[in-house]
């Protein structure tokens, strides 16, 4: 059975409003964006992001209004610069925003999707002990905790080991997001998924959540991924849709195929800063790239072949060695 | 070492000194666990020079990557180069819990005596029952999970005033006594407790900042100025002007100027496109 479906398709199909949402890549890198921008035409709201590492797509859905609660440990560009916007709104904070964002540890938010993947209600660990990551009033989300769906009762809760000596542990509750979305470079109509390259915690993130969309450079045959299975992150059971999306992680990198796109990201981060005193720069930064755009193919036309051929990865480095990176000096762009 | 292989002042800038700095706290065979920036150059400083059996690993989950182009983030391909695994941070961040990990890198925007940093955001404060800030910044990202099960951590900070206080506004990542929360007897009261009392391991070895060197004292745990960057103009009085708390700087002695090898490795060799070391 054919899982292919058209993007717009499939996230109309598992991607409702008050989703909970996870993405998967980490930071900028492998990120699904194509998919990202689709569910902001798509004027989905009220979404609540659980992500690990967050970037761009994350930040994006927080701006335009798409998602109003994220939990996640940090937020940015890296050395593309800092999140500007994102920042105002967590500082204005959930009572003149709507946006809510509760703090948590990578290795926490790592912990929680481990259990989710295992099925089991919660995960002991030692991390991050003494941080303010746990003062109990810091707790952004603590009127939802047992009122909105899949906001766990308690952000945590501490025990003392019952088997060992090991002390005192904190649980932490499982993540099982509604929806994972994943991009990667290839897939196979029934959903087997291959990553080239580092994974991050992709596998976790979907086998964690009730239904999986992989967004894929490439579809390929069953009988070219049942080559080398070892190769295979995610089997088929745990996917629900294969959408064949090329450069569908731009501007961020996809091993092997294209590198950053430093133009586009440095514009992206100048605008948000300006945004930050005129929000009208952002809007209409959104407009121009992604509401003015009908779909990923009229987004791929607009960069236009010159760009796209500029980030191409050579094939056995996986990045493109001679991309300008030297951020503060950037040609003009291809 | 002879005194002409030293660079002399004006022959180097001081955040090569900082990096210096800190690459020569990197114990051979140590297992390094990175992020981007400084902390990854300091790194592969050491890995060229005084310990070439340190392993390099990033938090997205790359083990010992050999890259020859630098990273720009995390999740960068250029990790990849080299790599004898990239399973995903998971993986990775288990080996701190697992007390595998030697040495961690923190940065962050404030810190206090003892070690503890904030990355998260300055001028916290609640509101209608929510946290929020006056200034916020990315955040924590593995930095918690790193300052509370690193067997060492190494800080790398700009020294200054608002930064070095008294107390910080948000304790993101644990130093050596914490302040923590009374959760049994439910009033959120605060208390500072050493590390170990709470079955902490690790800690801060030290702080590796714009104008010097900092340790923790064995008995105290307080910060204290080991060494400064005299042949930057760097004088204890200016360290303890800018240090928002009462610093010792008794037993502080002028760094080790970097050697002409290490300015030439980081120009040459590690930085060539001069994208953290901007010229």
């Amino acid at each position: 059975m054919s899982k292919v479906i058209g993007l717009r398709k499939a996230l109309q199909g598992f991607v409702k409003d008050e989703c909970v949402l996870c993405l998967g890549g980490i930071s900028i890198c492998r990120r699904p964006v194509a998919a990202t921008y689709e569910i902001i035409r798509m004027n989905i709201r009220d979404l609540h992001l659980i992500d690990i590492a967050p970037g761009m797509p994350q930040i994006l859905l927080a701006l335009a209004g798409s998602a109003s609660i994220t939990e996640a440990c940090w937020h940015g560009y890296e050395l593309f610069g800092h999140p500007y916007m994102w920042r105002n709104l967590v500082e204005k904070g959930p009572q003149s925003t709507g946006y809510r964002f509760d703090d948590l540890s990578h290795y926490s938010l790592s912990l929680r999707f481990v259990a989710g993947w295992l099925g089991v209600p919660f995960i002991p660990t030692y991390t991050a002990k003494g941080s303010d990551l746990w003062n109990p009033k810091f707790d952004n989300l603590r009127d939802l905790r047992g009122v909105r769906r899949k906001v766990p009762k308690k952000k945590f809760e501490v025990m003392e080991d019952p088997f060992y000596d090991g002390g005192s542990v904190r649980l932490l509750p499982a993540a099982n997001p509604d929806v994972t979305i994943i991009h990667t470079q290839m897939a196979a109509p029934d959903g087997t998924t291959r990553i080239y390259g580092p994974h991050f915690d992709d596998f976790i993130h979907a086998a964690a959540a009730d239904h999986v969309i992989v967004t894929c450079e490439q579809v390929v045959s069953r009988e070219s991924l049942a080559k080398g299975p070892e190769m295979n992150l995610i089997p088929s059971i745990y996917v629900d849709a294969v959408c064949e999306v090329p450069y569908g992680a731009h501007p961020g990198p996809c091993l092997g195929h294209y590198d950053y796109d430093p133009w586009f990201l440095c514009d992206l981060v100048k605008r948000t800063r300006e945004g930050e005193k005129e929000s009208q720069m952002f809007r209409d930064w959104l407009e121009e790239w992604v509401l003015g755009v009908s779909d990923h193919g009229e987004y791929l036309e607009k960069l236009g072949v010159k760009r796209l051929l500029a980030i191409r990865a050579d094939p056995t480095l996986g990045y493109a060695p001679n991309l300008p990176r030297r951020l503060d000096r950037l040609p003009p762009p291809p | 070492m002879k005194r002409e292989d030293r660079a002399s002042a004006g022959e180097y800038t001081p955040m090569e000194m900082m990096v210096v700095q800190a690459s020569r706290l990197i114990r051979d065979g140590d297992v390094v666990f990175v992020g981007t920036g400084l902390p990854m150059i300091a790194s592969m400083l050491a890995i060229n020079l005084h310990a070439p059996r340190a392993v390099l690993c990033c938090e997205a989950g790359f083990w010992d990557s050999r890259f020859t182009h630098l990273p720009m983030t995390v999740g960068d391909s250029r990790w990849y180069t080299g790599v004898t695994w990239c399973i995903g941070q998971s993986k990775m961040f288990s080996l701190l819990q697992r007390r595998r990990i030697d040495v961690g890198f923190l940065g962050g925007s404030q810190v206090d005596r003892y070690g503890n940093l904030n990355s998260t955001g300055v001028g916290t404060r609640i509101e209608e029952g929510y946290y929020v800030f006056q200034k916020r910044f990315e955040g924590s990202g593995g930095a918690a999970d790193i300052a509370s099960m690193a067997n060492r951590t190494i800080l790398m900070m700009k020294h200054e005033r608002r930064r070095f206080v008294e107390r910080v506004d948000y304790l993101t990542s644990p130093g050596w006594h914490v302040w923590v929360h009374d959760f049994e007897g439910g009033r959120g009261r605060r208390r500072l407790v050493p590390r170990w009392e709470l079955g902490m391991w690790g800690g801060p070895e030290a702080v590796v900042s714009t104008m010097g060197v900092m340790g923790f004292d064995d008995e105290t745990k307080e910060m204290y100025v080991r060494s400064y960057y005299a042949d930057l103009g760097i004088t204890l009085e200016g360290i303890r002007q800018n240090t928002g708390f009462d610093i010792e700087t008794e037993k502080a002695t002028p760094a080790e100027s970097p050697t002409l090898t290490e300015l030439r490795l980081l120009r040459e060799e590690i930085d060539p496109e001069g994208i953290f070391l901007q010229s």
